[in-house]
């Protein structure tokens, strides 16, 4: 009985890559997010499951693996057949930044095939509202004349909010006091709270805090700014030039058939123009960007990696520079 | 609005049969959840997260709420009849809980443990109406020194707990704090201890190293003789707890009420640590602290008294300052922000039916709660006559799917193996896994607190005594030690 079964499975097995390209999606397919349950991520990935669904007529099952900054589900993406039934939805952290933190698995250019960039975080930087410094200006003027004095909350080491201020203040020639903190919630009470002068971090944690006139956000990493923070200079006004981002990116594992790759390219395009997904990115204050695929989106990670590269370099984070 | 005003919207809100009835689903799946070893709270809340989406919001969070302190409800439920906590709060519950259950007591434990929670809970409920908005501003001033100090009360709060040799749980506290630096160090990103295993990125889940040193180490144990099951079946009969009881647990109740109300107010402190410290005051206070462990009703009331009145107040953070304290109520955020809810000290005046309607369900839970579990004391103890090579195999195929279910991986499935076969060793040589995996949880806040102090100081410790409450803590901390010093030596034989 069991031998029959090995035997069926594996000529289903043969059988299935002649058929799959044309029909595919023939049954669920299932989509691994990186973090927990309840997080930006896993929000917005179940919200454009769903928007996709319609498009692909199949249901897409979203399951967690978090563990790692989303390495965790990266590896075992990587050990997944290539038949489109696999992906997994993720920060660019595993691709762009992990490779350069600690020695991993997998290689993020040789070993995924990227899908589709669906999302951008907003970073934003920001102090108490009764806080004397009104502008960014004020904080930077302050940090110069009392070297070492600025404390800054952020949620991670490698995360963009301490990546990009490292370089700000490199290029500024101040230093500051760099406090880690697991995750937005915990650096906003130590904010709050008045432990930190500063803390880094996404948009969507800060917005209701800035609304309620506990929080003043001062400096933001996107072209056009804030809406309800409008006095925020932005980073390119700024005159920082500093290439940064956190994107939101499906994946599958490598050598993924082409026409798979295109099908699922498609539904998921398609996804970010509906609703849930818009209503849920507009609420998380997360901007849906041009649909960028394939080829064009490895590039564009290749890009943020080698930019992140020299961050993290700077950081003194490299891998190489740690005993 | 008038708190009156408040009461009586929130009332509506809670009583409309739409939103009565999710909080009993709530509730109800709370309970089981919190029955089955393993399958805890977060897994569930945040797999019905996306059926919310098309329920009301108020609806919604009710329900994601009632799951969590229904959970708290079932989770001693375990913890008193297999010795395997269901939640972490639970864990405390084990050391009298199960010796009550296998002194034939099992009825009253269980029945003590929803009545204390009932009312702990409904306290802190009051609580929270009146309080919420002072507390949450007052909790902010517990800041990375703070909480290093807190930390440092706690762990010697610990070596209260132990029951035996007093060197030996020394030793499992800090075996559980070097197994807590195993992950990537928080500063540098570096991997430390984790042998290149890239799930261990994130250190040593709690769920398998609990299920493991508990769970799996009890079964191991039982295998070995003839369980002396005919204790357990005996006295059927006595379900509710006695008036002797009450009148030993009553002062537990309320020092354990205000213990849970003011710990869960705390972001990240909340009923673990609840549930563990109430453990060490009843036992400090108790006249006979050497029956402590040995199956007393006090050991059982206290701590689960005070992990529901913490369940409770610790929404004290999420709803008047939007700052979700712990991962369930990161679930719960990520709930609000599916519905368009911005999380933040503004969700009190700008949505008060959501606030007082989600906190008056909290009392309608806990009635239905309370209802719901009483009657199902006599049906958990009647569980115990199911003949052993039936339980046992049950139990580990729950253990197995709960820490599977937690981030779907294996590796957790073998950590809880592993954790098994080491707690079964600790058990026959004499160590208690409680400290353990007590100081297990303690440590990442611990480390963190200090580092953060440190990075905040620029390198001095002063930090530690130049702030009130930091410095308050560290002088009871020499206080505690000193007493402990004391007592110790002038009662030499109290070790058991």
């Amino acid at each position: 009985m069991n031998r029959f079964l090995l035997a069926s499975l594996a000529l289903l097995m043969l059988a299935a890559p002649l058929a799959a390209d044309e029909a595919f999606p023939t049954r669920p397919i299932t989509v691994w997010v990186g973090f927990p349950a309840g997080g930006g991520t896993d929000i917005l990935t179940r919200a454009l499951a769903e928007s996709a669904e319609k498009a692909l007529g199949q249901k897409i099952v979203v399951v967690n693996k978090p563990g790692a900054s989303g390495t965790v589900a990266t590896t075992e993406l990587t050990r997944a057949k290539p038949d489109g039934y696999t992906l997994v939805s993720n920060t660019d952290t595993p691709i762009t930044r992990s490779p350069h933190l600690r020695d991993l698995d997998y290689d993020p250019f040789r070993d995924l095939t990227p899908i589709m960039l669906y999302g951008r975080y907003k970073v934003t930087w920001a102090v108490r509202e009764d806080s004397p410094y009104k502008t960014w200006k004020d904080v930077v003027e302050w940090a110069k004349k009392n070297p070492g004095q600025l404390t800054f909350g952020h949620p991670g080491v490698a995360s963009t909010p301490n990546l990009v201020l490292t370089k700000i203040a490199a290029k500024e020639g101040f230093t500051f006091r760099n406090v880690p903190f697991a995750g937005d919630a915990p650096a906003i009470t130590a904010l709050l709270g008045g432990h930190v002068l500063m803390i880094g971090g996404s948009s969507s944690s800060y917005a209701g805090y800035v609304q309620a006139k506990r929080m003043r956000i001062l400096l933001v990493n996107e072209r056009e700014g804030l809406d309800y923070a409008p006095q925020a200079l932005t980073i390119e006004k700024a005159g920082y030039g500093i290439e940064s981002a956190t994107v939101l990116v499906i994946t599958a594992p490598k050598d993924l058939p082409r026409p798979i790759a295109a099908k699922l390219e498609k539904a998921f395009i398609d996804a970010t123009r509906k609703e849930p997904f818009v209503g849920v990115a507009r609420k998380s204050e997360t901007i849906i960007p041009e649909p960028l695929t394939g080829a064009a989106l490895g590039d564009y990670l290749r890009k943020l990696a080698a930019s992140y590269e020299v961050l993290i370099k700077e950081a003194g984070l490299y891998k190489s520079e740690k005993k | 609005m008038d708190t009156f005003h408040a009461i009586a919207l929130g009332l509506g809100v809670a009583l409309q049969p739409l939103n009565l009835f999710f909080c009993f689903v709530g509730v109800f799946v709370g309970t089981l959840i919190g029955v089955l070893p393993g399958i805890g709270p977060v897994g569930t809340m945040s797999l019905l997260l996306p059926i919310t989406f098309h329920l009301s919001p108020v609806g919604a969070i009710i329900m994601l709420a009632g799951i969590y302190y229904g959970a708290q409800y079932g989770g001693s439920t375990t913890s008193i009849l297999v010795n395997i906590p269901g939640e972490a709060s639970s864990i405390v519950t084990c050391l009298d809980g199960y010796q009550m259950a296998r002194n034939g007591r099992a009825g009253p434990a269980l029945g003590m443990a929803a009545l204390g929670s009932f009312i702990g809970g409904s306290v802190a409920i009051v609580g929270l109406m009146l309080l919420a908005v002072p507390l949450a501003e007052a909790a902010l001033s517990f800041g990375p020194p703070e909480y290093f100090a807190l930390m440092c009360v706690s762990l010697v709060v610990l070596t209260f707990l132990s029951r035996g040799s007093m060197g030996k749980s020394l030793m499992m506290g800090v075996l559980g704090l070097l197994l807590s630096f195993v992950g990537l160090d928080m500063f540098t990103s570096v991997p430390r201890f984790t042998f290149g295993v890239n799930e261990l990125s994130d250190g040593i889940g709690l769920i398998p190293l609990v299920m493991g040193l508990f769970g799996v180490a009890e079964i191991l144990l039982n295998l070995e003789g003839e369980m002396k099951r005919e204790i357990y079946a005996t006295r059927l009969g006595e379900i509710l707890p006695t008036a002797r009881d009450w009148v030993a647990a009553r002062w537990s109740i309320v020092r354990g009420t205000v213990i849970g109300f003011f710990l869960g107010i705390l972001p990240g402190g909340g009923a673990v640590l609840a549930s563990f410290v109430s453990y060490a005051v009843e036992r400090r206070l108790s006249r006979h602290p050497e029956r402590f462990g040995t199956g007393v009703i006090e050991g059982v009331a206290g701590p689960e008294t005070a992990n529901n009145a913490a369940a409770q107040s610790s929404f004290i953070p999420l709803l008047a300052l939007g700052i979700p304290p712990n991962v369930v109520r990161a679930v719960l955020f990520g709930g609000l922000l599916i519905h368009g809810i911005q999380p933040g000290p503004l969700v009190m005046q700008q949505r008060p039916d959501l606030f007082w309607g989600v906190v008056m369900s909290m009392f309608v839970g806990n009635a239905m709660l309370l209802a719901l579990n009483l009657p199902l004391v006599g049906m958990w103890v009647r569980l115990l006559r199911v003949p052993y090579d039936v339980l046992f195999p049950l139990i580990l195929l729950f253990c197995a799917i709960g820490v599977y279910s937690v981030n779907n991986s294996r590796t957790d499935v073998y950590l809880m193996v592993l954790f098994g076969l080491v707690g079964y060793l600790m058990q026959k040589l004499g160590y208690e896994p409680a400290p353990l995996a007590l100081a297990y949880v303690l440590g990442p806040i611990l480390e963190t607190a200090l580092r953060q102090s440190l990075a905040l100081s620029g390198g001095s410790l002063s930090i530690f005594v130049t702030r009130p409450i930091s410095a308050a803590s560290m002088l009871l901390v020499v206080v505690l030690l000193i007493v402990q010093l004391f007592s110790r030596r002038s009662s030499p034989k109290e070790t058991t």
